[in-house]
């Protein structure tokens, strides 16, 4: 058996973001032309002011500590249109973002963030002077929901001990009841630069019940430096580890509904 | 450390650190000497820049912070060079000019002036240059690059952007000159001066 694909995965988006560091005059310049320099790709840009505000909690009362709160700017620019964006950049003071949305209507591949990456990373670089990243952070998300997983949705209810080995039950009762939710992180040392890998699951309650599962792999440490040609290596470790976790993290019976096949005999249709 | 919180906490303004010092939008720069802070109103959803006078909603996407506070910026300082400014803009007018760099601004706003000078040589970290009024200066390789039309000792003149501390920032419509233009040393001999 050769390498196993799946033509029906419930991965809806894939993104691979970098860290980066350049003094704040440096790139406030930049990014005010950066949308001219991608309209023709990119036509809508965004800008998305995020206030996080930190909650903390002193016996059993919420407070908002003075600490730790922060204001940050995303600047996204987005092909598609806003019933569906197709791909686009994120731009941060101190993060660039390549995302690849996809779903069952249009699924997208590895090899298509890889090419959307190659593609911009580069010209992105160039233009604000960016010679060195801190790594490469790879995230995909799965959306368990009824369209990708039909035959495990019964009655609005995900039969969520069939799909995620991590909920198979030992004991007699199987009907989980959400909302379901757990973050792990692991450290792979079985590389040449440890990859951080994280798994979250969070509960989407409207419409309809849908579980939305999330893969992270990282090779990001503040201050590390890598230049731009060496990071696409590690960026195939952490698409390996993920598809390792992947095989891991569904059941046997959930990966046979995503439809395997071999990729290296048989053509993806 | 916290003593006593209660759910009231939610109700009053939060003040939050925006990390910028610097603010850029469609060529005009501003920088701070101190980071900008904010008032946050959680549950009216509305964040407040301290001493600004400038209001952001929350989730409310296009917001540009940079063009909104060199905005207010300049139409402030427009007001305050033809002294219309009113009781609460006066207000605001102190608090920010106490918070921006105000010499950088007023230095990067200056226009090019007319300059002559003499290439004096040109090694590794760019042009030196004896302007006319007798002065010496090394003038940077990544702004000096019209020098490189010239062989030492040649005479130019130019018109010439200067930032802080008189560091030429850019040179446009360098000429050649065979000697010190006439036009100009007339013009200056015939000046009236203090005394005369």
């Amino acid at each position: 058996m050769g390498t196993i694909k799946y033509r029906k995965p419930p991965i809806t988006e894939r993104a691979v973001s970098f860290g980066f560091t350049l003094p704040e005059e440096d790139f406030q310049r930049k990014i005010s032309s950066w949308s001219d320099i991608v309209r023709d790709v990119f036509p809508h840009s965004k800008i998305a002011n995020q206030w996080q505000i930190s909650i903390a909690d002193k016996d059993g009362v919420p407070f908002i500590p003075k600490e730790n709160q922060k204001f940050t700017t995303k600047y996204q620019f987005w092909e598609g249109n806003n019933k569906r964006w197709d791909h686009g950049i994120q731009v941060w003071s101190d993060r660039v973002t390549f995302n690849l949305i996809g779903g069952l209507q249009s699924p997208r591949t590895y090899e298509d963030l890889k090419l959307f990456h190659d593609e911009w990373l580069p010209r992105w670089a160039d233009y604000f002077c960016v010679t060195e990243l801190h790594g490469a952070t790879l995230e995909y998300v799965n959306l368990l929901t009824e369209s990708t997983i039909p035959s495990f949705c019964k009655d609005e209810r995900i039969s969520i001990g069939q799909i995620l080995s991590a909920f198979v039950t030992p004991g007699p009762i199987k009907a989980l009841v959400p909302p379901f939710s757990f973050d792990m992180n692991f450290e792979d040392q079985r590389h040449e630069v440890p990859i951080r890998f994280h798994a979250g699951l969070s509960t989407i309650p409207n419409p309809k019940i849908s579980l939305k599962l999330l893969f992270r792999a990282s090779t990001e440490v503040l201050g590390r430096k890598i230049s731009i040609d060496h990071v696409q290596q590690e960026i195939d470790t952490c698409h390996a580890v993920i598809l390792e976790e992947f095989e891991a993290f569904f059941t046997t019976e959930a990966k046979n509904s995503f439809e395997p096949y071999d990729a290296d005999t048989t053509k993806h249709e | 450390m916290i003593c006593e919180v209660s759910r009231g906490d939610f109700e009053q303004p939060q003040a939050v650190a925006i990390q910028r010092k610097f603010f850029s939008y469609a060529g005009q720069d501003l920088r701070l000497d101190t980071e900008l802070e904010a008032d946050f109103f959680l549950q009216a959803g509305v964040a407040q820049i301290r001493g600004w006078g400038i209001e952001m909603q929350h989730g409310v996407n296009n917001f540009n912070l940079d063009r909104e506070i060199i905005r207010k910026f300049l139409t402030l300082f427009s007001k305050a060079t033809t002294d219309t400014l009113t009781g609460v803009e006066r207000e605001q007018w102190a608090f920010i000019i106490d918070q921006v760099d105000y010499q950088r601004f007023c230095t990067e706003r200056s226009p090019a002036v007319y300059v002559e000078g003499t290439l004096a040589s040109r090694d590794r970290n760019g042009w030196r240059v004896v302007w006319h009024d007798g002065s010496e200066q090394l003038v940077a390789t990544a702004v000096g690059q019209p020098l490189s039309l010239l062989n030492p000792g040649e005479m130019f003149c130019a018109m010439v952007k200067f930032g802080q501390n008189r560091e030429p920032q850019k040179i446009d419509q360098l000429t050649f000159l065979v000697e010190p233009t006439k036009i100009n040393s007339d013009l200056w001999e015939s000046w009236t001066t203090s005394d005369s």
